[in-house]
């Protein structure tokens, strides 16, 4: 052993002697100490955030409203603070019904009035009663208090006045600061709850200046040690002692990695201390990355190494290293375009059983029936007049449900919350069997309808943010429209319309929504409330109860008997009808959920995340169901019909197992098109076997971040909630094999080489 | 993996080093269709305690050899043992010390650091280097240089530290490639008497010189390499002696009497030193050829001024092997 030991120090010694060693440490100590000042302030919560706006339209009216008014109140007082510009447009919009418009102004007016000391008068507050916290702060004198208790002060006794329109406040929150200047970016959570975002921008910005800039650095400093020792002359001798060859390489090899391990743990170290001292984040899994990129190091390393043996010459190894990045990411790249562009658009999301057609929905938005002649999917409901749009960017439909007595399917076009010019338009879409399923357009949706339900009585039910909605009369909308100068104006409708069906609630946008169907009742959950439902006896919805949760949860819910399932991050949790929680189990399918669905006969939970991983839960047994379900992690939508269950997985196939015992009794799959068939069999494979580099940060992403997933977590990649479905896979190990098969390969080649080869 | 050793050659005697029929064939040129014979069945023994020679002009596969003796080229065939053990394996190469041809010690260290970093590749520890570097340095003159950077030494002194390295492990076998080269001439005849030093330790030394000077200094017996080929293998006086040495006869009387007497006999160069006087050169003569022409020139009548064989120096018994070699191949 001792030869080679003494290969690896003398790979030290010889950076020591050639500075390089020094400069990229001196260039490290530079980063962290210009780190060191950067550090949160902890300040009283006053912050006002657009999220915490619940109702605008009615603030606004009700400011304005007050505004009119002679009486002293919370709205006149914030009138007589408004100027004439924000006024005149409150004005303007008060009098629009779809008050929704601009309301920046405002937002912004109110911001700084909280800052201002003399916002709050007693007389305008009489009629409110402030919460204890704002009565605390009242008591040790308003004028006294120093400004972010103040601006605290000034936040509670907005939120009390307008406690429906403005979201409480936490009792903290947190100033991004260098050194004591405070660098304008305030955040209205504790300082635990920004750890995991922390994490996470740690995590990018790692792979930026590690991943990237700090291989291609490391790569270039060792480019010329493995060149060097192989060089005429300097090898002779080597070879002349009684070592291995090989040995002499992995050496070497080590010395080089030996090199960058010390400079990376140096950094990282750094700013883990960095972290843990200024932000009180100790995240000691931030000590992985050590490893990690000493890792994709190496696999850029042994590439270098291979080269510098075989041409002996720095520059070559180099060229050789950015030449085999620049093959991984084609083929990275190309894998993942194709699977963006042409596959994922294809993949079904929504399984429909409608008698006896099996009625799928896909990424982009398309209907289709399985034609058993052709063995194929078959388009139907296809929107007249409205191109397709490429690449998946389709407008997502919210059902289709099936309405067994119409024989008919319904569905709406999803309406993006805040992002809806088109909302006022939002048509019931309509489709009969007898018509062939065609297209057809109804009545008017309530806006932001994220679903629709068939209650047990056979109602149409709409479910959005402001509660549950019933449609009454025809659903076939009997407007027509003349025409002007080649202009459509339509006439008032004459169809049915839907009503209120149940109390007026103001949730944030869904995340999900779920109907008992036996009992019919209705389970609503915008992330931080869950609601639920039940219909009195006529039918008419009243609130049973409702939690509420401090911070955001991402999930789904499903209604089963008397049980209320709450479908989150690892976690599944059971309420009872009182919402009280009973147990809280970890299904299989870790990730963030998709779906959560409930069995026709109330016995079997489907949950399904977004690695594409279906999880069955059996409610009776209260045990996991073991069924053997094909494509695991390539599954992307479920649904039930009877005794069976319809798996949709591999795109376009959709299998169906039998609930009683798990079998697989049929299988419904098109013929394979050209570009999925390259990709199957050409492509897939070969990004395969090549080497992954790039997905290493996926792995130092997964690391840092697991422990993240706890409720309440903030982190940065909460997309819109029902955004369309990414297979997204955050494979911890398997770069890590991939890449270190890769590793052995190119070294043992590279061992064989040496080995072989006349000096 | 390593570069397979050399199957062992005659074992039976205790060779430094036994080399047989040795072969080795680089290819060249695009997809190694032209091949360069750079050994074409060598062989040639060294016993031990001797210093060796292995001379030849440039190109004659002298680096080659040694590189196939220390496995750092594979051969193309032939056999051979470096001490008993099969040429190029580690146990072999555990009891040799090497100085290259224009060997270059990484430029990062002093004269101490690389005593250090070569003596551990060669399985001493560094307290054990740290003791025999002091005495090892004096021995090449070097002592006052232990802690000085290598990018400071002139020429001849890394040849002195290369020679420190070789002998640092103190291995039964040094093989030196050129190890006077650069060095001034003091330092030439300090680096022979440590080689004779080193002879009289009972070490044996393989020297690949082209300077004939220094080798006839030193060498016990000497081998002549050219293209791939030994020419003569022997003690020096044995190189000397056989190679074509002449003999000059001077003899009085007429022209007539010398070409009668020269008719009988092999053609031989004549000159006429005066009137009746001549010198004959027989070249590369034996006995008989010079008893039968002294016989036939008496038997003329002629008289035997003088007889003068000459001899060579090493150099140009090397040159006369040479051209004899390249004028009949």
């Amino acid at each position: 052993m001792r030869p080679y030991l003494a290969i690896i120090r003398d790979s030290f010694h010889e950076a020591l002697a050639s500075r390089v060693l020094w400069i990229l440490l001196a260039i490290t100590t530079l980063v962290l100490l210009a780190l060191v000042p950067l550090g949160f302030i902890e300040q009283a919560g006053s912050y006002l955030s657009r999220e915490d706006f619940l109702d605008r339209g009615k603030l606004m009216r009700k400011i304005v409203a007050a505004g009119k008014t002679a009486e002293p109140s919370p709205g006149r007082r914030i009138w007589e603070l408004l100027d004439e510009p924000t006024r005149r447009m409150l004005q303007l919009q008060a009098k629009e019904p779809n008050a929704a418009g601009r309301f920046r102004p405002l937002g912004d007016s109110l911001q700084a009035m909280i800052g201002r000391p003399d916002f709050y008068r007693a007389e305008d507050w009489a009629k409110v009663s402030l919460p204890k916290a704002a009565r605390d702060l009242e008591a040790q004198g308003i004028d006294k208090l120093p400004p972010d208790q103040f601006a605290r002060f000034n936040r509670l006794a907005l939120d009390a006045a307008f406690p429906d329109e403005i979201a409480p406040i936490p009792p903290k929150q947190v100033q991004l600061a260098y050194f004591h200047w405070e660098l304008g970016l305030t955040l209205p959570v504790e300082r635990e709850q920004l750890f995991p975002a922390m994490n996470q921008l740690i995590v990018t910005v790692l792979a930026i200046f590690l991943g990237v800039a700090g291989v291609f650095v490391a790569v270039m400093v060792t480019a010329s040690m493995i060149p060097q020792t192989f060089e005429a002359g300097s090898i002779d001798l080597l070879l002349s002692k009684p070592i291995y060859r090989s040995g002499l390489f992995l050496a070497k090899f080590v010395g080089g990695c030996a090199f960058i391990a010390i400079n990376a743990a140096y950094l990282i170290g750094g700013l883990w201390l960095i972290l843990g001292v200024r932000f009180g984040l100790w995240n000691e899994r931030l000590l992985l990355a050590i490893p990690l990129y000493l890792f994709l190091f190496a696999i850029y390393y042994s590439v270098s190494s291979f080269a510098g043996v075989v041409w002996r010459n720095a520059i070559v190894s180099v060229v050789m290293t950015v030449l085999f990045w620049f093959v991984c990411w084609i083929v990275g790249t190309a894998n993942g375009l194709v699977e963006q562009l042409s596959l994922n658009p294809r993949r079904l999301v929504t399984i429909v059983s409608a008698g006896d057609d099996l009625i799928v929905v896909n990424n982009q938005g398309e209907v289709m029936r399985w034609d058993r002649s052709d063995e194929d999917w078959e388009p139907i409901f296809a929107a007249r007049g409205e191109a397709q749009m490429p690449f998946g960017f389709g407008r997502r439909l919210v059902g289709p449900v099936y309405d067994p007595r119409g024989e008919r399917i319904l569905a709406v076009n999803f309406g993006m919350p805040g992002f809806s010019p088109l909302s006022a338009s939002t048509r019931l879409f309509v489709g009969l069997r007898s018509d062939d399923w065609q297209r057809s357009e109804g009545v008017n949706v309530p806006d932001g309808t994220t679903a629709l339900f068939l209650a047990p009585g056979g109602d149409l039910l709409a479910v959005s943010s402001q509660g549950i909605h019933r449609l009454e009369g025809d659903l076939a909308a009997r407007q027509e429209d003349i025409n002007v100068f080649g202009l459509h104006i339509p006439l008032p409708e004459r169809g049915g319309r839907f009503v209120d069906f149940g109390p007026q609630v103001a949730l944030r946008p869904l995340e999900g929504a779920a109907i008992d169907p036996q009992s019919g009742a209705i389970a609503l959950f915008d992330g931080y409330r869950l609601v639920l439902f039940v219909p009195d006896s006529t039918g008419k919805y009243e609130k049973s109860s409702e939690l509420a949760f401090e911070l955001k949860l991402p999930g789904k819910v499903a209604l089963a008997g008397g049980a209320v399932f709450l479908s989150l991050e690892g976690e599944l949790r059971r309420y009872d009808t009182k919402l009280e929680l009973q147990e809280t189990l970890t299904p299989s399918a870790a990730g963030v959920p998709t779906t959560a669905s409930v069995s026709p006969d109330g016995n079997v939970l489907a949950v399904l995340d977004r690695g594409g991983r279906l999880w069955l839960y059996d409610i009776d047994q209260r045990a996991p169901l073991g069924f053997s379900i094909a494509g695991q992690g390539d599954v992307s939508a479920v649904a039930f019909a009877g005794e069976t269950m319809l798996v949709a997985d591999r795109l376009t196939r959709v299998m169906a197992y039998n609930l009683a015992d798990g079998k697989a009794v049929s299988r419904r799959q098109g013929p394979m098109p050209l570009a999925e068939r390259i990709y199957r069999y050409a492509l897939h494979p070969v990004y395969t076997v090549f080497p992954k580099p790039g997905e290493l940060n996926q792995t130092v992403m997964a690391l840092l971040t697991s422990k993240d997933n706890r409720p309440g977590a903030i982190r940065l990649d909460n997309g819109p909630p029902n955004a369309p479905q990414q297979q997204q896979r955050l494979d911890v190990w398997g770069p890590i094999w991939s890449n270190l098969l890769f590793l052995t390969v190119v070294l043992a080649l590279a061992c064989g080489y040496v080995s072989r080869k006349d000096f | 993996m390593e570069q397979r050793p050399l199957p062992a050659s005659d074992m039976t005697k205790p060779w430094a080093v036994n080399v047989q029929n040795l072969r080795k064939t680089y290819r060249d040129g695009l997809w190694g269709r032209r091949r360069i014979e750079a050994l074409a069945g060598v062989s040639l023994d060294v016993q031990r305690g001797e210093i060796f020679g292995l001379l030849g002009p440039n190109g004659a596969g002298k680096t080659t050899l040694i590189k196939v003796l220390l496995g750092m080229v594979g051969a193309s065939g032939g056999a051979a043992t470096l001490l008993d053990r099969p040429a190029g394996s580690r146990a072999a190469r555990k009891e040799v010390g090497y100085l290259p041809e224009h060997h270059r010690i990484p430029r990062h260290h002093t004269g101490n650091s690389a005593l250090t970093f070569f003596g551990n590749l060669s399985g001493l520890s560094r307290a054990e280097v740290a003791r025999r570097r002091g005495p090892l340095l004096a021995t090449v003159g070097l002592a006052e240089w232990g802690n000085t950077s290598i990018k400071k030494y002139s020429k001849g002194m890394m040849q002195r530290l290369g020679l420190a390295l070789a002998m640092l492990h103190d291995p039964l076998l040094l093989i030196l490639d050129e190890p006077t080269d650069g060095v001034d001439p003091v330092g030439r005849s300090e680096m022979r008497t440590v080689l004779l030093q080193l002879k009289a330790a009972g070490k044996t030394v393989f020297i690949n010189s082209h300077l004939l000077q220094e080798v006839e200094l030193v060498c016990d017996r000497v081998a002549i390499l050219d293209r791939g080929r030994v020419l003569q293998q022997g003690s020096i006086a044995e190189l000397t002696a056989r190679a074509q040495s002449e003999v000059r006869l001077i003899v009085a009387g007429s022209e007539d009497q010398l070409r009668r007497a020269l008719a009988a006999g092999p053609a031989v160069d004549t000159r006429a030193l005066g009137p009746d006087q001549f010198e004959i050169v027989l070249a590369a003569p034996d006995q008989a050829t010079i008893d039968g022409t002294i016989d036939r020139l008496r038997g003329q009548g002629m008289s035997l001024i003088s007889l003068s064989p000459t001899r060579h120096t090493l150099e140009e018994a090397f040159l006369s092997i040479l051209k004899q070699a390249r004028g009949n191949p």
